[in-house]
């Protein structure tokens, strides 16, 4: 029977499945056509255009198949007909893998495969990438479409859920400020996503379970709801998220030594954040859809409560050579006499690396600066009338993985776990950009070599994200890149490696993963 | 009996659309629900569908459970609607290449028979049909696979005449194999056909029986609502004295 719907879907639908595969191929070939580099502009505007075309074509393609056989109503041909509801929903969701899921499985393989990448992991890659999207993005516009009757329906629906969406983001911005989403912005955000997205996952199964065996629309409809609801409200707490991510990764065995260290003599308090500052980043942050961090700004800015700025730079020791931190989190206390003053989270980027000043660089040297902004009033009684301040810090330990050398003009690398790298000569820079499959290294450090030995400083490129390959909803191959300077425009500053010395240089690629995440505080008393 | 309703219900908020109805349908028969616009009927029909459910009360048809109704019963369940959406953009020859494979004893000659009498293109598409012709390809695709029960919900509504007197000789050239619901307020065509008949008026249930319990019931109490003093009263002059009597509050 399922065979029977879907050939009848075909034979209404094949125009609409059609221009989407053609979509879907032209996309995946503006992509390859864009380059490395990115130096095919045409193909790269074109890529842009098709990205949008391609993720409106997915979700009506989705809307259109489902509305074929509508759920709502009382008047579809398909309900006095002897169907069964499990062939129906089935006819729906292989229609929507067999015109979206394989023809995009075949175009991101072919794509892969022009790279030069090798087959069986380029077939796997895809297919992760296919059921991924299948699940996460097609499965839940399915749900969605099925509680419509038609596309008009959907829309107002849509536009009411978006609405309850944004609702549920102020009044939880207001209600709990900057700690609506505790692992924002930082490297475990991935596990919020995941949570988001499995939330999305029983949502859907929960309603098209409703609609295709119940015809339940009212509580198919209260269902999305409280699910938009909840995928506002529902973030894991960071302790938690931390914990998970430590699983995730691997016990800590080989940080026992670290250590870290403020000197109390270097802790300075610096420039006091005024108001109209605060107004600033409270519209910046409206206007980049960060309501939690519009809302915090404003709070900071009230009469009395003005931040300044707490300078502690910090000293690690006890790594193993070639190893680095992450600093995931870093909250401040402020304690007085037993009482708790003030604790917050400094403020973004919530995950950093922590790499000191070069020596002699100046009077950090050696140690790693940080800032944090704090209410005024609570940091003058504890510096001047004594009490703690407890950084507390939440620490990712990056090590040396692999190292890969490229030459320095027009160099090409091909490595399993950076992927295709190549390098371009601009008139500043050495562009390094890298194109793989799987996920794209956490963080990779690369340094310009002359031929003699002498280098630049290293570039440090750390992406916020522990996590393992979960793939984007939209390409199929993963991005890294950056830029090593070898001009200063302004003539100011001269590097050890300059253009003349290009041919016979070469670039340094170290890579990093996390080993391990663990906590550390430091205990600062003011007497 | 081939349907059995108790103490049928179906209420949206405040309104009650059915308000307990006892139907009961023989077997062979081809029985009238007849009302006016809003009296329930299509509610029932669709209740007994199991397209929707009741409010209170119960079903049965062909001896299960409206609400357990399924794959299986509809195999021997035809259904005409002049609200039926059909899938609009599918050919005809298309929509019964659908709606085939989906009844085991669908009869491909009988299904050229009915396409041929009703003269339905195979190569236009449902959305391009007028009405009639719409209500004709649902009538033949209900037909071709013999159905034990045909329910028809206002089949002759918006139609011509001679689109009715076509329809009208298709059921009636049906072998009596098959028992007919059909639920009409066009009361000249429902006499032609009806075996039985049952009056709704605002939900509720005022007759039912056969057409010659009608009239023997219209002579004994309605005698004085009828023209000519009933003495060989139509269905319709019977309806309008039964509904306005059911509405004139006893004196």
């Amino acid at each position: 029977m399922m065979r029977h719907i879907l050939r009848k879907d075909w034979a209404l639908l094949w125009p609409l499945a059609l221009l989407v595969i053609a979509i879907q191929v032209g996309l995946e070939w503006a992509r390859f056509r864009t380059g490395l580099q990115a130096t095919n502009t045409l193909a790269l505007e074109l890529s842009r255009f098709l990205r949008t075309a391609w993720n409106l074509g997915i979700v009506a393609l989705t809307i259109a198949v489902v509305h074929e056989d509508t759920i709502p109503g009382s008047d579809q041909d398909w309900l006095i007909r002897p169907l069964s509801r499990t062939s129906l929903l089935l006819a729906k969701m292989v229609f929507v893998t067999l015109t979206i899921c394989l023809p995009m499985w075949i175009v991101n393989v072919a794509h892969e495969l022009a790279l030069g990448f090798p087959v069986v992991p380029s077939l796997f890659d895809a297919l992760y990438k296919e059921c991924y999207v299948f699940l996460c993005l097609l499965l839940p516009v399915m749900a969605l479409a099925s509680i419509a009757r038609n596309m008009t329906e959907l829309l107002v629906l849509g536009a009411g859920f978006a609405v309850l969406y944004a609702v549920s983001e102020g009044v939880g911005a207001l209600l709990l400020g900057d700690s609506l989403c505790p692992t924002c912005e930082s490297g475990l955000f991935w596990l919020q996503r995941q949570v988001q997205h499995a939330g999305l996952l029983i949502g859907a199964v929960i309603i098209l379970a409703l609609q295709y065996y119940r015809r339940s629309t009212t509580t198919s409809r209260i269902v999305a709801a409280v699910g938009v609801v909840l995928l506002v409200f529902v973030q894991l707490p960071w302790d938690s998220a931390f914990a998970v991510q430590q699983r995730v990764t691997g016990p800590a065995h080989s940080t026992a030594t670290a250590r870290l260290t403020i000197d109390p003599a270097a802790v300075a308090v610096k420039t006091s954040l005024r108001t109209p500052n605060a107004a600033r980043r409270a519209s910046l942050n409206l206007m980049s859809g960060n309501v939690a961090g519009a809302v915090e700004s404003l709070r900071q800015a009230r009469v009395g409560d003005a931040p300044v700025v707490l300078s502690a730079p910090l000293r690690i020791s006890g790594l193993a050579p070639g190893d680095f931190l992450l600093a995931d989190r870093l909250t401040l206390t402020l304690v007085r006499s037993n009482e708790v003053l003030y604790q917050g989270v400094v403020q973004q980027p919530r995950t950093w690396p922590l790499i000191a000043e070069p020596a002699g660089a100046g009077p950090d040297s050696g140690s790693v600066p940080q800032k944090a902004a704090v209410p005024a009033a609570e940091l003058t009684a504890v510096m001047e009338h004594g009490g703690k301040l407890v950084f507390k810090y939440w620490l990712t330990r990056m090590s040396l993985s692999a190292e890969h050398r490229m030459p320095a003009m027009d160099g090409e690398l091909r490595a399993a776990d950076v992927g295709l790298c190549r390098a371009r000569v601009d008139n500043d820079a050495i562009r390094v950009r890298c194109q793989g499959i799987g996920r794209a290294p956490n963080c990779y450090i690369a340094t310009l070599f002359g031929p003699d030995g002498v280098h630049n400083a290293p570039v440090v490129e750390c992406m916020a994200d522990y996590r393992p390959y979960i793939p984007s909803l939209a390409d199929i191959l993963s991005y890294a890149g950056m830029d090593l300077p070898i001009r200063d425009p302004a003539g100011v500053a001269h590097y050890p490696v300059e253009s003349a010395a290009l041919p016979e240089a070469h670039i340094l690629l170290q890579v990093f993963t996390p080993r391990e995440h663990f906590t550390r505080s430091v205990d600062l008393e003011r007497q | 009996m081939i349907i059995q309703t108790q103490d049928l219900a179906k209420s949206y908020g405040q309104f009650g659309a059915l308000r307990g109805l006892d139907l009961q349908m023989p077997e062979g028969s081809v029985f009238a629900l007849v009302g006016a616009s809003g009296a329930g009927k299509t509610t029932a029909i669709r209740i007994l569908l199991n397209i929707m459910a009741p409010t209170r009360g119960s079903a049965t048809v062909l001896g299960v459970d409206s609400r357990e109704i399924g794959e299986p019963l509809l195999q021997r369940i035809g259904y005409v609607s002049e609200s039926q959406a059909l899938p609009a953009r599918l050919k005809v020859g298309q929509f019964f290449d659908y709606v085939r494979p989906c009844y085991r004893s669908w009869d491909r000659d009988l299904e050229q028979q009915l396409r041929t009498q009703l003269r339905l293109p195979a190569e236009r598409r449902i959305n391009a049909l007028s009405h009639g012709m719409r209500l004709k390809l649902a009538l033949a695709s209900a037909l071709a696979f013999r159905p034990e029960l045909l329910v028809l919900d206002e089949p002759f509504s918006g139609l011509d005449a001679l689109t009715r007197d076509e329809m009208i000789a298709e059921f009636l050239r049906e072998p009596r194999r098959s028992s007919i619901l059909i639920s009409s307020h066009e009361l000249d065509e429902v006499e032609r056909l009806a075996t039985h008949v049952a009056f709704l008026d605002e939900g509720r249930l005022l007759f039912q029986g056969t057409l010659a319990a009608l009239r023997v019931h219209a002579r004994g109490s309605l005698a004085e609502r009828l023209p000519a003093g009933g003495a060989n009263p139509s269905l319709r002059s019977i309806f309008v004295a039964m509904v306005s009597a059911a509405r004139t509050p006893a004196a």
